[in-house]
Formats: C-alpha cells, structure tokens, sequence
C-alpha cells in the first residue's frame, strides 16, 4: 500500500499537497498503514468530533467576545451580518464583484498565456535554453514586488491590477507547462507524425493532453498567487475591491467587518479552488487511471 | 542558467553546460533589449522606464552605500525569524497530526477552513490585534509560511513505510526514538519542499507587510521610492527583491539535493 | 538502379548518433517488394529499430537515400503505419481506443472514418471494448488497438517493431496469427523487426539477418514454406526446422564478437 506520496517538485504545488497524498490523508484517518474508506458510523461519529470541535472554538470567542474587553474579539453574530451583507447589495456590487471581475480576469489572462507559451517553448525544444532563465527569474520574483513596479507604469487603474494578476500566474503555469511539454513520450510524438500531423496539430491534440497533469498543477498554484495579488493590489492602491474594503474597516475600527471581509476572501478562494480541483478531477481520470493513482 | 542545471549533482559535459549558459545569458540580454525597446517605442512614460543600465547601477549604488541594504537586511531579519517559527511549528504540528489520526480527523474542518485564505488578507486582521512593528510582521510571516510545512510534513509522515515503523518496534525503540530515527528521515524530502516553498511564501509576506503598514524593509522602500517618482531605485528594489527569491530558493534547492541525496528524487541515476 | 516492384528501398544508408561515434548503421540495402512480408532479425542492440526508424522516415540517415516508391520523401508517406513495441506509450491514454484507432482520420469526411474504425476495430475483435481507455485493456488488447490505429489508415506498408515481445507468449501466438491474416487480407508489404527467430521464420516471406554493430545485411533467405502457415503443423515441419536452423546460425555468427574493423 505504500505508495509514495512524497511530493514531487513538478507536481507539487508549494500551496498545498498533491492529490496522491490528500487521497492518502482520508484514508489514513484510521491509522497510517490502512487504506479501507471508513464505514459510515466511522464517518457519523467523526462528524460529531469535527463539529464538536469547531463548536467549542466558537463558544470560546463568544465567551471571550463578551467578558474580554478588546477590540479584536467582535461578537460572532456582528461578523455573520457582516458576511452577509457582502453578498448583497450595494457592498456586492461595489466590493466584492469587481474583486471577482478582476481575479477572474487577471486568472484567464495568465493561463492561457501561460499554457499557450509554455507549450510552445517546451514542443520546440531549441528554444528553451535561451528562454529559461529569463522564465525562472520572472517567476522567482517576489509577486508583491512588482506592484509598485505596475503602478509606476499604469497608474491605479483596474488594467493595472488585472495585468498584476496575470503577471504573477503566468510563470507558474509557463514552467509548468514547459515541462509538461518536455516530458510528453517520443513515441507519442512519432505516432502523431505516422498519423500525419503537423506541428501545430501535434502540439494541439497531443502535447496539450499529454502535459496536462503537470499544466493543472502549476494552475493550481496560480490560483493561489492570482488570490494573493488580488488582495496587495486591493490593499495599496484601490478605491474599491474587498482588499480595501477590509483595510478601510480596520482604519475605521469597524472589527467584525474586518474579519467578514476576511472571512469572504477565504470563501471565494475556497469556490475556486473546488472549482478547480473538481475540473481537475474529471479531466485527469485518464491519467490517474494510466498511472494506476488512487481515485 | 536554469536551477535544475546548477544543482545537479551529475557533471555535465562541460561544452553543454557552457553552451547552455551562454544561451540563457543570450536570452537575457534578448530580455533587456525588449525592455529598452519598450522604452524607446514610448509605450510608458521614460521616466517611469529608467534605463536597464541605470537600474542596474542605482541597484549597486543603493545596496553598497546603504538603504537598500539596510531595507534587504530588515525584510530579511523578519523573514528569517518568521520562517524559522513556521518550520519549528510546522514540523511539530506536522508531526503530530500525522502520527495522531484522531485529531487529524477532529481538526481537519479548521485547518481546511483557514487554509484558502490567503494570509495578506489578515495583514489588516494583524494590524488590529497586534498593532505596527515587528512582532507584527514576524509573526503574520509565521502564519502564512507554517501552512505548506505543515501539511508536507504531514504527508511525509503519513507516507512512513509501516514496515519500517514495525521495524522500530521490533527493535524496541521508544516512541520517540521512532520519530526522530524513522518517521522524521522518512519525512525530510517532503518536509524541505515545504519550507522551500514556505520560504517563498515568507518574503512576499515580509515584502507586502512592509507596502502595507510602512514596516522597514524592502517593501518600505519599494513605497517611498514609488511615491517620491524615483523610478530607477523602485526598479532597482525589484530586480533585487527579484534576484533574493533566486538566490534564496536555489540556497535551499542545492541544499536539498546535497543533504537529500539518497532519497528518491534526488537520486542520481 | 531501383526495382519497380520494390515498395521500399533502402540504398546505402548510414546512421550515427549525433555526439556520438557508434556507427549504427553502415552502408545497409535493403528491399521490401510489393505484397511480401519481410522479417529482419539480428544481435541484440544491432540497429534494427534505427534502421526501422529510416524506413518511416522517422530518421534522416546520414548517407544513402531511402526510397518509397522510388521516390525520397522528407517523412513518413501517407501510405505507411507502424506499430510499436511499447503500446502504452505510443497509444494515447486520454484517448478512447475508439478515437485512438480513428486519431489520424481527422481529415476524412465523418461517416467514412467511423466506418474505417468500425473495420479496423472488427478486424482485430475489440469491437466490444471500443469505448474503453487503454489502461483498462490487457497488454494483448492495447497492442491489438495499436494495430488497429496502424491499419485504420489503409496502409499499404505496415512497419512493426517487436510488436510482439511486450506480451505474454499465449498473446504473442494469437496475435502472430491476427497479423498474419490481416497482412494477407489487405495485401500489405510487411516489415517486422523482431529478435524471435522462430516467430520470424514463421511469419516472413523473406528473413534478412543483419550483422552486429555498425549493421549491414549478411543474408537473406527465402522462406518457402507455403502462404498458409499454422502455429503447429508448420513449426512441425521440416522445413520450417531447416529455415531456424539456419537463420539461428546465422544469427549466432554474427552475435559472436567479431574481430575489429576498420573504420566505422
């Protein structure tokens, strides 16, 4: 059953852990070593402990909310109606919906051209060793480092933000895609030249499927920095945006605004990154299959 | 030239490797040209756009006669400090919750619930609850870069062989001799990837703390160049924020290959 | 000066490795006449899949030229498929065997290619697994796809490199016999590559036995033993006794490390 979970540098996102080993984690809920999906009363009572737990927390901040008299600890129900009244309304409209339009946007714009490039760079393998390491540079550079960079350039302006963006996924999806690209089998290549296909072709319907695990795993990660930089741009320079929604509540000591704010952000990364992770899942079966990975 | 080159452990065929290198080097001044062109076709403003060679020499003025290195060794103390806190907690709670199923179990509704939120969204969170300085920016740092070590040293330990952890008790090792002789060797691969990327992780934290709440550092001096116009020293911070992350990461990469040679990745075929 | 009869014409061909300095290849002729089934078999490691390689067009060679039709070509014709020895990694896994088979018919009108899958498929009994994926057919039935994607095309020359040796034996004779009887049915020009020599004497009109590194053809024997050969009663026979016999000798005289030549 020991498989190795141990993450690879090509498939390992820095953000989070592989789909082989989350795999592993659910089933190693009942003990290291056994792989058997816990019946269902396993499943009920685990349940209970979860939310037993996180009830607990929540009856502690509350506690703590009314006896302690700091600012940090605003009661529970403040946030809830905080939360809440993003997804409504004028604060819908004005914060939290350009935010989307711009990570959104930001996202695209980066993994296609990510995808598009990288393939390219890594089907016409001459080309590589001049570009790489201008790619790795750009990648290794501290996201929040170009902000000032781009504004510098572009001024505040939501093109700015969204160019930001997709600076900052880009690099993780073109090394990944390069990869994806070198890595795809000669013999492969070979039949699609039997077959009759031309570079282009080629790389369209077979070095695009081909690197398509190694492609999802650095998109993974790009959504992870795409999030990021969507809150630095919201935090410096921005008169709308939930980043400056939470940084305007924290100046004017509006705390379970702040944590509301907070408490969207997380939620929007978190629709994403199941998003994701679910495309992911239906798109790579053939993969797991192929490599004989768990489900 | 790339990473992957410079850490291998195999010796190239010198020609390929110079061959390699002057290609890449050939790419770059590509790179620079396109900046200058960028500039000359007038599509930003110039003074925004300084010079390559300008950037360059400003970079080296600031960081020998001062502020830029006085801004990199501030953003470098926070940063090392918080990502020293993160491995030491990562690695213990990585442990932990690897080797204790149940309260991997209880816990994982929290840890899945805190972990897509990214930790620059809690720099207001901080500001509030801990106020301005560096214990701020240390510990926000912290927080950010104990997840990735965390949840890979929970993987590494889950990976553990059971065959050798029956091993251990075979010998009668105590319960701590088998973590520190067995489950932590065992773990060690996965465990530098995650404070290789916790480390990533830690200097954008330091570098926005900084943009953000004026904390010393590389970003107090990426936002005090930017706001006075002094475009070629805003460059300058970026392209050695930029060879930073570089160096860093490739310190930590050829430090994995060397000291991790025998586990599975590293493996010279 | 080229044989009209021969569709495929080795002329001369060298071939080193760039960086290199093996020969593998040196001053090989070879020729595949139209309809016949031509085994090539030799040593280990002697160039055969290299020389398979320039005969697709796969490989430029260094010198000499080869022909297909009398003709150079800067790649692989049209008119040529090939089968490889690794069928996972020539066979699409993210492709149904279905649209594996049918993945070079893009350009045909849509009822003309499914009915060419639909035959393809028929002629090598996967009919019933068409809409699975690769990874979930046995070794036998994933080698079986590749050679249905290879005549799928309606080649007229049909190159195979071990296709054979990746199976397990059982698979390995039903699958001899199924080549054998497509090869015959669309009247193709058959190359095989192969290390069995029992399977090459077997299945070829023609064996060429090719020496070790840098390779050249020694000999070509004639296999007489009739266009209907069957897995017993032929390998039964005298004949077929006498034909191994000779072809393994052969073989075995150029496998013993020879005395170093000049050049090359």
């Amino acid at each position: 059953m020991s498989s190795k979970a141990i993450p690879t540098e090509a498939a390992q996102p820095p953000y989070g852990v592989p789909a082989e080993a989350r795999s592993k984690v659910r089933s190693a809920a009942t003990g290291p070593g056994r792989s058997r999906v816990p019946p269902w009363r396993t499943r009920l009572w685990q349940l209970l402990w979860q939310v037993g737990f996180v009830v607990v927390l929540l009856a502690i901040w509350e506690r703590a909310a009314k006896t302690a008299d700091v600012p940090y600890l605003p009661p529970l129900g403040d946030i809830a109606d905080g939360y809440v009244s993003l997804f409504h309304g004028e604060l819908l409209t004005q914060e939290l919906l350009p935010s989307l339009y711009r990570v959104a946007t930001g996202f695209g714009i980066g993994v296609a051209v990510g995808i598009s490039v990288g393939l390219l760079v890594g089907y016409l393998r001459a080309v590589e060793p001049w570009v790489r390491p201008v790619l790795e540079f750009n990648r290794a550079i501290p996201v929040a480092a170009v902000l000032p960079g781009a504004l510098l350039l572009f001024g505040a302006t939501d093109t700015m933000r969204v160019l930001v963006i997709a600076f900052g996924c880009t690099f993780p999806v073109l090394l990944a895609a390069i990869d994806g690209a070198r890595r795809v089998d000669d013999l492969m290549l070979d039949s699609a030249r039997i077959a009759g296909l031309s570079r282009p072709q080629t790389m369209v319907r077979v070095v695009f499927p081909a690197a398509l695990p190694q492609i999802l795993a650095g998109v993974r990660i790009a959504l992870g920095i795409a999030l990021i930089m969507m809150v630095i741009s919201e935090l410096i320079a921005a008169d709308n945006g939930i980043g400056q929604y939470i940084l305007r509540n924290q100046r004017l000591f509006r705390t379970a605004d702040v944590y509301a704010g907070v408490l969207v952000i997380g939620t929007v990364g978190w629709v994403f990154t199941t998003a994701i992770l679910q495309a992911e899942k239906r798109m790579l079966r053939w993969h797991r299959g192929w490599r004989s990975l768990p489900e | 030239m790339s990473i992957n080159t410079l850490m291998s452990l195999r010796p190239l065929p010198t020609r390929t490797a110079t061959v390699r290198a002057g290609k890449g080097l050939a790419g770059i001044a590509v790179a620079i040209g396109l900046w200058e062109a960028i500039r000359a076709a007038g599509l930003v403003d110039r003074r925004d756009l300084p010079s390559m060679q300008t950037v360059v020499t400003t970079a080296v003025t600031e960081l020998i006669d001062g502020p830029l290195a006085q801004a990199v060794t501030a953003s470098l103390r926070a940063w090392a400090i918080g990502l020293a806190i993160a491995t030491a907690g990562g690695v213990g709670l990585g442990i932990a919750l690897g080797l204790l199923p149940q309260v991997e179990v209880v816990t994982r509704p929290l840890l899945e619930f805190v972990r897509p939120i990214p930790s620059v969204a809690l720099i207001p969170v901080a500001l509030i609850v801990f106020g301005l300085g560096l214990r701020m920016e240390v510990i926000l740092i912290a927080f950010a870069s104990i997840w990735p070590v965390l949840f890979n040293t929970k993987a590494g330990v889950e990976s553990v062989d059971p065959r050798h952890l029956e091993t251990g008790r075979v010998l009668r090792l105590s319960r701590s001799a088998r973590i520190w002789r067995i489950v932590l060797p065992n773990a060690l691969p996965a465990i530098a990837t995650g404070v290789r990327t916790a480390a990533a992780i830690a200097l954008v934290l330091a570098i926005t703390v900084e943009l953000v709440t004026g904390q010393s550092g590389i970003g107090l001096y990426l936002q005090t160049s930017r706001v006075d116009g002094q475009a070629a020293q805003t460059w300058a911070a970026i392209l050695t924020a930029g060879l930073l992350g570089y160096a860093l990461n490739a310190a930590f990469l050829v430090t994995e290959r060397r000291a991790l040679s025998w586990s599975q990745e590293h493996r010279v075929q | 000066m080229t044989n009209d009869a021969s569709v495929v014409a080795v002329e001369q061909v060298s071939k080193r490795y760039a960086g290199n300095s093996v020969q593998i290849l040196d001053q090989l002729s070879l020729r595949v006449t139209e309809g016949e089934f031509l085994a090539v078999v030799g040593p280990s490691g002697c160039g055969k899949t290299t020389l398979l390689r320039c005969i697709a067009g796969l490989l430029p060679p260094d010198s000499g030229q080869v022909l297909h039709r009398g003709q150079q070509l800067g790649g692989p014709p049209p008119w040529l498929s090939i089968v490889f020895q690794d069928y996972n990694r020539s066979l699409f896994p993210w492709l149904s065997v279905r649209r594996n088979v049918g993945f070079g018919l893009r350009k045909l009108p849509r009822r003309e290619r499914d009915e060419r899958v639909r035959r393809a498929l028929a002629a090598v009994n996967l009919e019933d697994s068409a809409d699975l994926y690769p990874w979930q057919l046995s070794g036998g039935m994933q080698q079986r796809c590749a050679l249905a994607r290879a005549i799928a095309a309606s080649p007229q020359v049909l190159l195979l490199d071990e296709p054979f040796a990746s199976v397990d034996a059982q698979t390995r004779i039903d699958l001899q016999d199924m080549v054998l009887g497509i090869c015959r049915e669309l009247r193709l020009s058959t190359l095989l590559v192969t290390h069995d020599i029992e399977e090459a004497v077997f299945m070829a009109d023609r064996v060429a036995v090719l020496s070790t590194r840098p390779a050249r053809v020694v000999e070509e024997i004639d296999i007489d033993l009739g266009p209907h050969r069957d897995q017993l009663t032929t390998k039964e026979s005298a004949r077929f006794l006498e034909l191994r016999h000779r072809v393994f000798t052969e073989v075995r005289r150029q496998a013993r490390p020879a005395p170093a030549t000049a050049g090359g």
